[in-house]
């Protein structure tokens, strides 16, 4: 949206799963290190990183200081302990993106999000323990760039949101665009998820700080899960998690709205990029991508099913063509209900289990709805960023465990 | 007539559907995909266009 000519806002196109992103965390730990632990990891993750809609997390903090993270992001968590200070600059916006206002949410948003930093939720979020198998590594030298260099790694990958905070924020919005937008706007839209405001009106400005808070709170939600993870590796091992080399490698949104500047038929314009369900993949040498990792491109975490596989990629200086934007998972084939017709969740997991995925999960309807044959062929949504040259893979990590939501 | 007979090839990875594909599209809509996926991305797309679109929201 070009904000400088009544460019608008939209909840819709943001995702009501405000900053649900994707967090990659590797390890020193190999395959075999791991496995005759892995159901000791994945029941303790399970324990810790609480699962479900509805699930409350360890933190207790109050309403006040909840206030606080929304406008500070992971930089609160990790200047409370809650994880290390190379972490935020592995982060997207640092793990705090400026001008939240927690001034502009609602205390139904404040009482729905204030218990819930540190947990997965539910749907299709989940906590998985992957490998990096040696002829996955897709770019040899990208890879040892992200630290992945030993036969069969060990990584983590995680994927959720801001919970029903991020869910109210834009639901509170969405009501409040839908009694202006025509009324006072003069904007008509034939369906009401698409409901908007002028980006530069005071509902458009209040969402965009609100909006902001979201984004924050998932950063320091994901902060705390990685602090969570840390604890579990570092408990099951006997070990430091900086011994087991728990480092990350990124942390990125695939739900939100970014103003960016952008060329559009030859002139360099100011945008409001909205990417619900897209991932940012800028390419080698643009400025907004962290600091570590500028020379290669903006690193790209994609997620499958908890059957098949997940991408790490890197954004290509020909991204250009979608505003520097790419897929962010492999999407469903099938809706829920049909899924949990074709499948039972307690069958699926002794499936899983022979197959050596070792999985728990707080519902089984929930795990049926996630079967992998209700998704879209990851590998093959893969090679169509490639092929198309939004993204370039670097490696594919295989499941062994995983924590569903 | 399903949506995959709207969407126009841009080239072996990019297909659009146009704006004439429904009232109140301002630009066109492009995908990013293989065929093999495109033709399932417009098959759920008439799916949602039948029943819901809630059940795909991540």
């Amino acid at each position: 949206m070009d904000v400088g000519v009544g460019g608008v806002i939209s909840p819709g196109g943001i995702g009501f799963d405000i900053n649900c992103g994707m967090r990659l965390v590797i390890t020193n730990l190999t395959s075999d290190d791991v496995r005759p632990y892995l159901k000791e990891i994945v029941d303790l993750l399970f324990q810790r990183v609480p699962a479900g809609v509805g699930s409350h997390g360890f933190l207790k903090i109050s309403r006040q200081e909840f206030r606080e993270v929304v406008e500070q992001g992971a930089r609160w968590c990790v200047e409370h302990d809650y994880g290390w200070e190379e972490d935020l600059e592995l982060t997207e916006e640092s793990g705090c993106i400026s001008g939240a206002d927690a001034a502009k949410i609602s205390e139904r948003a404040i009482d729905r999000g204030y218990n819930q930093i540190g947990t997965l939720g539910g749907g299709n979020h989940y906590l998985e323990v992957q490998v990096a198998r040696p002829e996955d590594v897709r770019d040899k030298e990208l890879a040892a760039k992200f630290g992945i260099t030993i036969p069969n790694q060990i990584v983590v990958m995680f994927h959720c949101g801001s919970r029903g905070f991020g869910h109210q924020v834009a639901t509170d919005y969405l009501q409040i665009f839908l009694k202006v937008m025509e009324s006072k706007y003069g904007i008509k839209v034939l369906d009401r998820e698409l409901a908007c405001a002028p980006f530069e009106s005071p509902e458009g400005r209040d969402y965009f700080a609100a909006m902001k808070c979201g984004l924050n709170m998932s950063f320091a939600n994901r902060q705390v899960i990685l602090h969570r993870i840390r604890e579990v590796f570092s408990e099951v091992f006997g070990r430091s998690a900086e011994d087991l080399g728990m480092r990350m490698i990124y942390d990125v949104a695939h739900n939100t709205a970014k103003l960016e500047k952008h060329t559009v038929d030859g002139k360099e314009k100011r945008l409001l990029v909205h990417r619900k369900g897209a991932t940012r993949a800028f390419g080698p040498g643009q400025e907004e991508v962290a600091a570590p990792y500028r020379d290669i491109g903006q690193p790209v975490i994609i997620g499958g099913s908890m059957e098949t596989g997940s991408y790490l990629l890197v954004g290509t200086s020909s991204g250009d063509q979608t505003f520097f934007s790419t897929a962010h998972g492999s999407g469903r084939t099938m809706s829920r209900t049909k899924a949990r017709k074709l499948w039972h969740g307690k069958q699926l997991q002794r499936d899983l289990e022979a197959r050596g995925i070792y999985i728990r999960s707080t519902s089984w309807a929930g795990l049926a709805e996630e079967a992998g044959a209700a998704y879209k062929d990851i590998d093959e949504v893969i090679e169509a960023t490639e092929l198309a040259g939004i993204s370039k893979p670097v490696v594919r990590f295989t499941p062994i465990g995983n924590v569903k939501g | 007539m399903g949506i995959i007979d709207k969407v126009r090839k841009v080239s072996e990875t990019v297909w659009e559907i146009p704006v004439t594909y429904k009232e109140g599209m301002r630009a066109p809509a492009r995908i990013i995909a293989t065929e093999k996926l495109v033709r399932e991305i417009t098959a759920v797309m008439d799916f949602q266009s039948a029943a819901s679109r809630q059940w795909m929201w991540a």
